[in-house]
This record gives C-alpha cells, sequence and structure tokens, in this order.
C-alpha cells in the first residue's frame, strides 16, 4: 500500500525468502550447534591425547568457518535484503520495534567473527586451555545471537502484550519465546551432528573417525528425540487462533509436520546406521544424504512456521500481503487502487480492466502466490473458476478460512482482479458461463371436462412447487429423484364433498419419463448413499413412475411419495416439468370418474459448478457433472479435514445427510460419529453466505433453479410473473442463512459462521427470529394480511415464521378444513396463475381445464367448478369473492 | 506526479533521532574505510600481478583480505540498520525499485567472498593467480556500483516514477547524473586507502617496500580525487551545490574542513609519515562522510526530516545495547591480544 512491489511470476509468491532463508538458517542453526561442538571435541581431543582427532577438529574449523561465515554470514545479510524487498511494510515495523535488538545481535556477531577468525587462525599456535576458551567464546556469542533473533521470529507468531503496550519487551519476551528457544536449542544440537558427520566420515584414522561418527550419530539422534516434545510445546504455546489453524486441514501444516518428522526421523536413522562399522567409501556419502534430509526435514520446519503464522505477517497487525486490518475499510471504500500509494491506475475502464486486476493481484496476492512457479501457484489453484465463482471465492476469501486475508477493495476492483486471473492468466475469453435458454413451447395438455354433466373433479397438485434432484451420485447426494404429488375427488354439489372412499386414483407419467435409471446413476449407488438396494425405477418409499395413489387418512389427501421421476426425457435434452395423468375410477366398476394432468417439477439445475467449476452434465444447462461433484467433495474435505472424496472415488458414495440432520429427509444425521453437527441447509448457506453478500436473488439462482434466463425458472407462480423474487419472502441470502444459523446454536461452527454475516432486510442479527428448515417457513398471511392484496412496495414476509410444519402452506387446509389451500391455489412457487418456461399454461392445466381461465380453482367466481352454483359467501376464506 | 504523494508514511522511533544519527556516522565511517582497504587491496595485488613485481605484497594481501571482508560485512551490517531507521521508507523504496539487481548484491558478495579465500589458499599453487583476484575485484567493484545506484535512487523520489513502467526491479539509476562520479569516487578512494593500508602493513613488518609502494598509491590516488571529487560535486543537483558552494555556512564549511583534512593527509603522505597519514585519513573519511550525510539531508529536505520523526521513548533496549556493546570490547580486546601474543611467540 505504501510501498511498490516487486513484480514477480514464476518466482513470486516468496521463493526467495523460501530458498534464501531456509538455506541461511540451517547453516545458522549449525554455526550455533557447531561453535559447542568444537570446543567440546577439542576437550576431548586433548583429553584422550588423540592428534587424529586434533586434525579432524581443526579441518572441521576450516569448513566451519568457510561455511559459516562466508555462507551462512551472507546469507543472513540477504534474509534482510530479501523480506525488505517482499515486505518493506512489514520489516519497517519490525525494524522500528526491535532496532536495539539487532544492534546488540550486531555486537555479538562481532565477537563471534572475531572469536572464529582468531580460533581458526590461532589454531595451532595458541596453548590448548587459551584455545578452547576461544571456542567457548565463540559459542557464547553465537547463542546469544540465536537467543535475540528468537525474540523477533517469535513475535511475528505471536506478539503478546506488545499489541497492548507496544513494549519492546513484551514484543520479545512474548508467549512463543521459551518454548522457541529450547526447540530452536534442540534444533541446533541436532544440526551440528549432521554437519559434524559430513567430516567425520572423512577422518582417516579408523578408531579416531569410528569414535567422531557416533559422537556425532549421537547429537543427531538425541536431539531429534527432544525435538519432537519441544516442538510439540511450541504448538501449544501459539494463540488459538494459531492453534486452531494449525489444525485445521487448510492450513496445510500437518504436512509440513510430517515433513519435519519422516524427514528429521530418516536423518537420524541415517546417522545411526553410519554409528556401524561402515566401509570408509560409503561413510562421506551416506552423511550427504543425512545433511540434505536434514535440510528437508528443516524446511519442514520453517514451512510450519510460516504456515502456522498465516494469515499474518505480525499477528493483528500486518498479513501476509504487507496490507493492515486498519485499512480494509477505507480500501473496501474508496478502493484499493486509490488507496495505495503505488498501483498507477485511478478509474477502471473496460480498457484497463485487465491491467488494473494485475495490480490488484500484485498488491494483494503475489506475496504468496506465484503464477506458474514452485510456491502456491495461482494458476492450478483457480483453474476450475469462470467470471462468477473466482469473484464469489474473492468475496468469501479470509472469512471461514483465516489462513488468507481477506480482500481488499470495491467490488469493482474485485471482478477486475476475478477478470485478470480467469480471463488474463487462464485465457478463458468470454466466459459466458450460464446460456441464455430460450423458452420451449410445448402443447399443454387439454383433459376433457364437462361442466355440466361431469359429476366429479379431480384435483392434483405436487407439494412443494418443486422438487430438486441432486444428480450427483457417483460423488454424493443432497436430494435425490422423490416428488410427491396429492389429490382430491370431488363429488360436485350444492355441497360438494371428498371422495375417499370406493374409488381408486392412479397416476402415470408421460411417455418418455419411465424410466430414470437410464439418465441418472441413482439406482447405481442407493445402497452406498441410503444403505437400502432399490429395484430400477422405484422411489426410496417403493412407488413407482405409474401405479396407485394411497388415501392418507390423517391429511384426508390422496397421495403418492417420492416418486423418482428425473427432469431427462428418453428423446434427449431437459425437461423438468414431466406431466403426470391422474385418473380417478370406480374402484368395483373400474369406471373412469375423473381424470386430470398435473406437473411433477422436479430440477437438477442445482448451481454448484458456478463455483465449483467444469460444465453442466446435460445440454449445457442443468445436472451435475463430474468435476463439480468431485471439488464440492475435494472443498469439504479441506475445510472440514473429512475424506469424502477419497470415500466416493473408492465406490463409497455418501448422503450428505448420513452426517447432517435435515427435517427434508427426516434426518438426525450421525450423532454418534458427529455429533452437534449443524442441519444441512443452516450448514450450506451459513457456509456459503459469506461467498454471495450484497447480492439480490441471484445469489438464490446461483444455486436454485430460478435463472431468470434459465432452462427451469422454477418461481413460476402469480408471485413470480408479477416481479416478487425469492429475497422478498425468504429474506437476502444473508438474511436467509442468519435465520437456519440462529437455530442452531451451540451446534459446531454456527457461532462462528453467525459472526461472520450481517443481516440486511433487517437492522440486527439479534432481531432475526430462528428457524427450523423446511418446518418454520414465511406465512402468506404476513403479506396477505386477512387474505386481502398486499402492499406491493412494503409487503415483506421475511422473519414471521410459521410455528411448525403445520402452519406451511402446503399443509394447511381452508377455514373450513375442507380442501388443502394447494389444491384450489397449486404448490407454493407455482401459485394459479403460473407460467412455464416449457409452455406458458403447463402448471395451469386444472384451471384451464375445469373453469376456461388461469386462475385459482372457483377464482373469478367460478364456484360453480364445484358447487355447480354461485356462491357469495367466502365460506373458504375471506376476501375470496372477487 | 507530485513525488510527495508517493513517499511511504515513515514509522516512528524508540529514541530521538540523533542516536541513531550518530551511530549511523561512526558505524558508517568504519565500514568504508574497511571497504577501501579490500577493494584498494585487491587493486594492489591485481596490479602487483600485472606489473610481475610485488609478488610478496600480492602473498601477503591474500592472506588478510578474507579477513578484512569479513569485517567489512559485519560493519556493514550496522550501518544497514540505522539507515532503515532513520530512512527506511526512502530506501525500501529505492531498494525494491531496483529488486533484482539489490538482491544480486548478496550473490555477488558471497561470490567475491569466497573468490577471496580461493586466491588466499591457492596462491602457492594457481597459474591463474590474476585472474583468480581479478574476478573478485570486478565483483566488488559491481557491489559498490550496485549500492551508489541504490544510494543514490533513495534520494531521487522524482525518479521513482520510473517504476510506473517497470515493476520488475531491473531499473537501475543510470539516469543520475551524481551516480557515476560518485561512485568513481569511492572507487578511487579505495585505491587511495588501499594503498595506505599497504603502508600500515608495512609499517608493522619493517618493510620500506610496502610503505612507499602504499604511499605512492595513496597519494597519486588522493590526487586524482581532484579531478573524480570534482566531478562529483560538479554533479550534484543545484541546491546541494549551491549549499556547499557557499550558500549555506553548515555545509560549505563541513566540505571545506573535508578537504582540508584531505590536504594534511596528502601532506604527511608526502613525507612518509604512515601514522600520520592514518590519522589524517580517518578525519577525511569521517569528515567526508558527514558532507555525505550532509547532501543526503540537503536532497530529502522537501520530503522529511528525521528530526521530526516522532519519537516512543522506549530507551531501556538501548541501555542493553549500550551495555553489551561496553562489555564487548575487553572480550574482543581479549581475543585479540591472545591472537597477537601467539603470533607472536609462534
Amino acid at each position: 500500500m505504501e510501498y511498490p512491489y516487486w513484480q514477480l511470476t514464476a518466482l513470486g509468491g516468496g521463493f526467495w525468502i523460501a530458498l534464501i532463508a531456509v538455506l541461511h538458517v540451517y547453516v545458522a542453526h549449525f554455526a550455533v550447534g557447531g561453535g559447542l561442538f568444537l570446543p567440546l571435541v577439542e576437550t576431548r581431543a586433548a583429553r584422550e591425547n588423540n592428534p587424529h582427532m586434533l586434525a579432524y577438529v581443526k579441518k572441521h574449523a576450516k569448513f566451519f568457518l568457510l561455511l559459516t561465515m562466508v555462507f551462512g554470514g551472507v546469507s543472513g545479510v540477504g534474509i534482510w535484503f530479501t523480506i525488505a524487498l517482499l515486505s518493506p511494510q512489514a520489516t519497517s515495523t519490525l525494524i522500528h520495534v526491535f532496532v536495539w535488538g539487532w544492534a546488540t545481535e550486531w555486537v555479538f556477531f562481532v565477537i563471534e567473527i572475531a572469536a572464529l577468525l582468531v580460533y581458526y587462525y590461532g589454531f595451532d599456535r595458541m596453548d590448548r586451555k587459551t584455545h578452547i576458551r576461544v571456542g567457548w567464546i565463540y559459542f557464547g556469542a553465537g547463542y546469544a545471537s540465536l537467543f535475540i533473533i528468537n525474540g523477533i521470529l517469535t513475535f511475528m507468531l505471536d506478539t503478546g502484550a506488545w499489541a497492548q503496550n507496544h513494549s519492546f519487551w513484551s514484543g520479545f519476551f512474548n508467549p512463543g519465546f521459551w518454548p522457541s528457544t529450547v526447540f530452536r536449542t534442540v534444533l541446533t544440537g541436532m544440526i551440528a551432528g549432521m554437519f559434524g558427520l559430513v567430516t567425520a566420515t572423512r577422518v582417516a584414522d579408523d578408531q579416531t573417525r569410528l569414535a567422531l561418527v557416533r559422537s556425532c550419530a549421537k547429537w543427531t539422534l538425541i536431539c531429534f528425540l527432544l525435538a519432537v516434545p519441544s516442538g510439540w510445546w511450541n504448538i501449544t504455546a501459539l494463540p488459538p487462533e494459531a492453534q486452531a489453524l494449525m489444525a485445521a486441514k487448510y492450513g496445510r501444516v500437518a504436512f509440513f509436520i510430517k515433513v519435519f518428522l519422516v524427514a528429521g526421523g530418516l536423518a537420524s536413522l541415517g546417522a545411526l546406521i553410519l554409528a556401524l562399522r561402515l566401509p570408509r567409501a560409503v561413510g562421506p556419502k551416506l552423511a550427504l544424504v543425512v545433511l540434505l534430509t536434514g535440510l528437508v526435514s528443516f524446511g519442514g520446519f520453517e514451512f510450519t512456521r510460516e504456515a502456522g503464522r498465516k494469515p499474518w505477517l505480525i499477528p493483528n497487525h500486518t498479513y501476509s500481503n504487507s496490507l493492515r486490518p486498519a485499512y480494509l475499510a477505507p480500501v473496501e471504500a474508496q478502493g484499493l487502487l486509490r488507496t495505495a500509494k503505488w498501483s498507477g491506475i485511478g478509474e477502471i475502464t473496460q480498457d484497463n480492466r485487465l491491467k488494473a486486476g494485475r495490480v490488484i493481484f500484485d498488491l494483494q496476492c503475489s506475496s504468496c502466490h506465484s503464477v506458474g512457479g514452485p510456491m502456491n501457484d495461482i494458476l492450478p489453484r483457480t483453474a476450475k473458476f469462470g467470471l462468477f465463482g473466482m469473484d464469489s471465492f474473492l468475496n468469501g476469501v479470509g472469512k471461514v478460512n483465516t489462513y488468507m486475508p481477506p480482500f481488499a477493495g470495491t467490488l469493482e476492483e474485485r471482478q477486475a482482479l476475478s477478470a485478470f486471473i480467469v480471463e488474463g492468466l487462464h485465457g478463458k475469453k468470454d466466459s459466458v458461463e450460464n446460456k441464455t435458454v430460450e423458452p420451449a413451447d410445448q402443447p399443454v395438455p387439454t383433459p376433457p371436462f364437462d361442466k355440466n354433466g361431469d359429476e366429479y373433479v379431480l384435483l392434483a397438485w405436487n407439494t412443494l412447487g418443486m422438487h430438486c434432484i441432486s444428480d450427483s451420485d457417483p460423488f454424493w447426494v443432497l436430494l435425490p429423484p422423490a416428488n410427491d404429488l396429492r389429490a382430491v375427488l370431488i363429488r360436485r354439489g350444492p355441497g360438494p364433498q371428498q371422495v375417499t372412499e370406493g374409488v381408486t386414483l392412479t397416476y402415470a407419467v408421460e411417455p418418455g419419463f419411465e424410466s430414470p435409471v437410464k439418465h441418472v446413476e441413482f439406482w447405481k449407488h442407493a445402497k452406498s448413499l441410503f444403505g437400502k438396494e432399490l429395484p430400477e425405477n422405484v422411489g426410496l418409499s417403493g412407488e413407482g413412475l405409474s401405479g396407485e395413489m394411497e388415501y392418507d387418512a390423517k391429511s384426508g389427501l390422496y397421495g403418492a411419495d417420492l416418486i423418482p421421476v428425473v427432469p431427462y426425457p428418453d428423446q434427449g435434452g431437459y425437461n423438468p416439468y414431466p406431466l403426470f395423468t391422474v385418473e380417478a375410477r370406480d374402484t368395483a366398476s373400474g369406471k373412469l370418474l375423473a381424470k386430470t394432468e398435473v406437473v411433477a417439477p422436479t430440477s437438477t439445475e442445482m448451481g454448484c459448478r458456478n463455483c465449483h467449476g467444469g460444465p453442466w452434465k446435460v445440454d449445457g444447462v442443468a445436472g451435475i457433472a463430474d468435476p463439480a461433484a468431485e471439488d464440492v467433495l475435494k472443498v469439504h474435505d479441506r475445510m472440514n479435514g473429512t475424506t469424502l472424496q477419497a470415500d466416493a472415488k473408492a465406490g463409497k458414495p455418501r448422503l450428505c445427510q448420513s452426517c447432517h440432520p435435515d427435517p427434508v429427509l427426516g434426518s438426525q444425521g450421525d450423532p454418534k460419529n458427529y455429533p452437534g453437527l449443524m442441519n444441512l441447509p443452516a450448514a450450506l448457506h451459513g457456509f456459503h453466505a459469506g461467498h454471495l453478500t450484497g447480492r439480490g436473488e441471484e445469489a438464490c439462482h446461483t444455486c436454485h433453479p430460478n435463472r431468470p434466463d434459465g432452462p427451469t425458472r422454477c418461481l413460476r407462480g402469480v408471485h413470480g410473473t408479477i416481479g416478487i423474487t425469492c429475497v422478498r419472502c425468504h429474506g437476502y441470502m444473508e438474511d436467509h442463512a442468519v435465520s437456519l444459523l440462529k437455530g442452531q446454536e451451540g451446534k459446531r461452527s454456527a457461532a462462528k459462521l453467525l459472526g461472520l454475516i450481517t443481516p440486511r432486510t433487517v437492522a440486527t442479527k439479534d432481531e432475526v427470529k430462528a428457524r427450523t428448515p423446511w418446518f418454520q417457513e414465511p406465512d402468506c398471511l404476513t403479506c396477505h394480511t386477512d387474505y386481502s392484496v398486499p402492499d406491493m412496495e412494503k409487503a415483506n414476509a421475511f422473519n414471521t415464521w410459521t410455528a411448525d410444519a403445520k402452519g406451511l402452506f402446503r399443509m394447511r387446509k381452508d377455514d373450513m378444513e375442507a380442501l388443502p389451500c394447494a389444491a384450489c391455489h397449486n404448490s407454493p412457487h407455482a401459485e394459479y396463475p403460473a407460467l412455464n418456461a416449457y409452455g406458458d399454461d403447463r402448471d395451469n392445466v386444472q384451471p384451464l381445464q375445469y373453469q376456461g381461465v388461469a386462475a385459482p380453482i372457483g377464482g373469478q367466481k367460478n364456484c360453480p367448478v364445484c358447487h355447480r352454483e354461485e356462491k357469495d359467501i367466502p365460506a373458504h376464506h375471506p376476501n375470496m369473492i372477487r | 506526479m507530485d513525488p510527495r504523494l508517493l513517499i511511504p508514511a515513515p514509522d516512528t522511533i524508540p529514541v530521538p533521532w540523533g542516536w541513531f544519527d550518530a551511530l549511523l556516522h561512526i558505524t558508517f565511517v568504519a565500514h568504508i574505510l574497511l571497504m577501501n582497504a579490500v577493494v584498494g587491496g585487491a587493486a594492489i595485488a591485481l596490479a602487483a600481478h600485472l606489473r610481475g613485481s610485488n609478488m610478496a605484497l600480492a602473498k601477503d594481501l591474500s592472506t588478510k583480505m578474507p579477513t578484512a571482508l569479513a569485517l567489512t560485512i559485519n560493519m556493514g551490517v550496522a550501518p544497514l540498520l540505522f539507515l532503515q531507521v532513520l530512512y527506511g521508507n526512502f530506501v525500501y523504496t529505492s531498494s525494491v525499485i531496483m529488486a533484482a539487481w539489490w538482491l544480486s548484491v548478496i550473490i555477488l558478495v558471497m561470490a567475491a567472498y569466497y573468490g577471496l579465500y580461493i586466491y588466499d589458499f591457492r596462491f602457492d599453487t594457481s597459474g591463474a593467480r590474476p585472474l583468480l583476484i581479478a574476478v573478485p575485484l570486478a565483483l566488488l567493484v559491481c557491489v559498490g556500483f550496485l549500492f551508489s545506484n541504490n544510494m543514490t535512487l533513495m534520494l531521487d523520489p522524482a525518479r521513482w516514477t520510473a517504476w510506473f513502467d517497470n515493476r520488475t526491479g531491473t531499473l537501475l539509476n543510470l539516469g543520475d547524473p551524481m551516480l557515476l562520479p560518485r561512485w568513481l569516487h569511492f572507487m578511487v578512494g579505495a585505491l587511495a586507502v588501499g594503498g595506505l593500508a599497504v603502508a600500515l602493513l608495512g609499517r608493522a613488518k619493517g618493510d620500506q617496500d610496502y610503505v612507499r609502494t602504499g604511499l605512492i598509491w595513496f597519494t597519486r590516488a588522493t590526487l586524482a580525487q581532484l579531478v573524480f571529487g570534482v566531478w562529483f560535486l560538479l554533479s550534484l543537483p543545484d541546491p546541494a551545490l549551491k549549499q556547499f558552494l557557499g550558500g549555506n555556512i553548515t555545509s560549505s564549511l563541513l566540505l571545506t574542513g573535508a578537504l582540508i583534512l584531505a590536504a594534511a593527509s596528502l601532506v604527511t603522505a608526502f613525507r612518509g609519515n604512515v601514522p600520520g597519514t592514518l590519522f589524517w585519513t580517518v578525519l577525511t573519511v569521517a569528515a567526508m562522510a558527514l558532507v555525505r550525510d550532509r547532501l543526503r539531508d540537503i536532497l530529502l529536505s522537501p520530503y522529511q526530516d528525521i528530526r521530526s520523526l516522532a519519537v516512543t521513548s522506549e530507551y531501556s533496549p538501548m541501555v542493553l545495547f549500550l551495555a553489551v556493546f561496553l562489555l564487548a570490547i575487553p572480550v574482543v580486546a581479549w581475543l585479540v591480544r591472545q591472537y597477537l601474543r601467539a603470533v607472536k611467540e609462534s
């Protein structure tokens, strides 16, 4: 922000500091450990009067001098140069806080250099005792310099009380200081042992060589064994947020710790092998292998430390990309490009959009992400995204997963950055991500009805208005093929009666939809997903694509549940509105009493791929294809430490609700193995809300099948046709998520997610009322007070929920408890008059059939449909006669 | 664009600026003297090889240069630290602008350092000795050039806008008329001080040839500074030049004083007085460093005054530093004494 940046691509992402720092610190720890090693071995050589050992010490001292003074010393300056180039901001803070610490360390460097030069050049010239004392002075100075730099390094993991009092001493002696001192001390011993092996294996005298190699092996092994508990102490001394991040899979730390342990273990093992009597030729080569393995282990430690520090360079003060938390609000208001002194871009225009995106990338991403290089290469990590997905990812970055800082910038800048990555780096030109689907115009059935002669009226409807299917069966299932139909048979007359005995109601899907097993893999994986083998084309409650409807005495309705119809006709393509023929026959005689047709809305336009990548599965418009399905699991595994991706690949896909409770499937989740998980709607919306802030209903149809130019357009009832969107009843995405999360108090991550979301329809989170998904939904009467036409401007149903499932529109009946609301008005989301994308009146078959006008059954004074006479009393509900 | 808009905000300092300024100056002078000794010594050794004379001198220098470079690097760390405290917002910026070049200094120094060891260890056996010393010398001269680039670029925010057209860290400050004469002035100064180092070595060993050789290098290089020094002076931007040429009492007195000290060192050198030359040379370099310091303040005065940096007044860490520093003196003295005693006895 304040400083210019060094624009790197392949060698960006911190490559230079990783390279220089790992090499330097390895050698620097050797400089300290070796500083102990030299006087100790020299003392032993003098005591045992062993000239070979003494010669070894001198040779080792020369090796030591050439390595630690030249490479070690200059690379230490190299670190300093590098950090000032990669983050002048953080470097300036550290320098200005700890200048006297560094100045003190420098004094110890002076002593070190003087002592080492005197030790080396005076080797054969001084008396033994004085010479050894010089060695000890070197070690003392070397250890002191380690002690000091450790204070500054641990400050970068935990600033301790410095955050409040800005005291040098509080920052230096932070909570991580002593554990780290012990750990690094132990490491110096281990590294000294490994470097010692390199020279010890070259000693000519067999006995001396063996003694020295064994000594070095002992140093290596014992110190490695001590490193494990002291490393553990280090981790437990970290602040809780850092520990939580390190424990999470997305913190990447577990991998690096493994590298440290495995490579360190191997190096120790190598050292042990060297302690055996090996042929002289083998020793030096194996010693080099041990040394390099030790370097890998040490690299694991360094990367652990760096990962454990994320997203900070200085905790709660400076992020890894040098931005500061204090800057985030002004940057969001005025933009990063205008707040950064060194951007060179004022306005974002169509012409400079990619260039602006590049600058934004350089300013806040390139410090950790290389472009096509070894460090956190941004290319594979963003390969799946189109513009929308990239932008939504950035919308949510740094919220749930705090490994990265949050995005800093305006919405426009976020989009410019997305364009740079998607179009500029990946070359995805003109990514029209979702194509416009022209409405079809399929013929609308016209079942017959003789308004004078016919004795019965048969009404049928779907329960929910849209039943979505996740056809990602090889990987996971959220909602299986399972449509519900309901029906009532009414004997017409002045006192219409529901017929509930002596009749048989049947249903049958239109041709082309009879064999869903040909189009989805649900039946192949049903055992793994639902724990039961299902016959082909039979649903989870035993119903097929045609059959008899059951009469349910409790509800007083005929119905067929969990019909496994899918939106894929045999002739190909996608049609989410297959028609079912419903017939009522006299059971005894078989005479057809009434017949009608009803849509069983069923969509696979689940928009996971909008962010999770890959194409649509079918026709480029619907269906969850494998890439998106797999990526969903990959992200879930990374965020939650699960193994779902591997399980699915091994042929065991899971039902989401096998772990997450969910009222829609009546699932209690898995309280034994995964206690305290949120219900699935709360988890899904709560997590994704952070990625879809500040949107209107576009947030909803990112996932739900209601894209206005899409292949389903499920909000197709009267509300949809007059321009009311999801948001007016269900709230914005943020509101929706908050209402669900509040109903999950005490569940895992509920509080965390709730803390990240700000509601929009109401002022505060406290005002939002908790709700159980599927059971507590908006209440029609909130807007339709007294069943009247609402105020179009002000009416909003968010935050007033039905008390329970019985209060839902789809479960309620009229004031006389005679008919379900849906019988006359049709299902929610498709209330008469509906407008269907596959033929305008495809949902209005029954009103057109029975009264010739697409309105609620009996509406517009069509009471004679059932009553065979005009009525003027609003008996079903107030204000119905209009 | 107004360069002031580009200058990063400075951070606070723990104690008043004077402490850092004083330490910056003292450690810089030590660093420059040592650097001069190494670079000048390397040049003198190379000359010896090229002329085919003075092999003994070259041999002597070869054993001492690695140590001298070690001390140079160590003494470079301190002024770099204090420079960042007072002028960090300027020098970090200029460093980033020339990032790739700046980072290469590390490799160049490391290579030169190992090169000097190779020259030392292989002196007696190698047939390519001129090359063995020419390479480290060239590397160090390049390092000096890169330092001059950074040190001039940090003083000229108006030139920083070049970064907007090249952000890859490959820019230098070649357009600055001050760059070349400044760098040459330092390099020629190195020849002079290198010669002085040779003369000191001669005095310690009682070798009059060394003394004579060394003082010839010293006097000739210092006289050459009449050209390079004046060139440097004339290349200064107008506001600075005016100050040094009488426009400002302090600036003019500093420069005049330094020149007088330089003249004094020439006098003692011509008289063959090595300790005297050392004395006046150290003072000259110290004075010239003050002039350099003054130049920096003049050029940065439109942008920042280090006197106005906010002070947090936390003195205790400085007390720690001073205490450790004072304790280090007898320790280092003991080490050096033990070594000298051992050398004398062997």
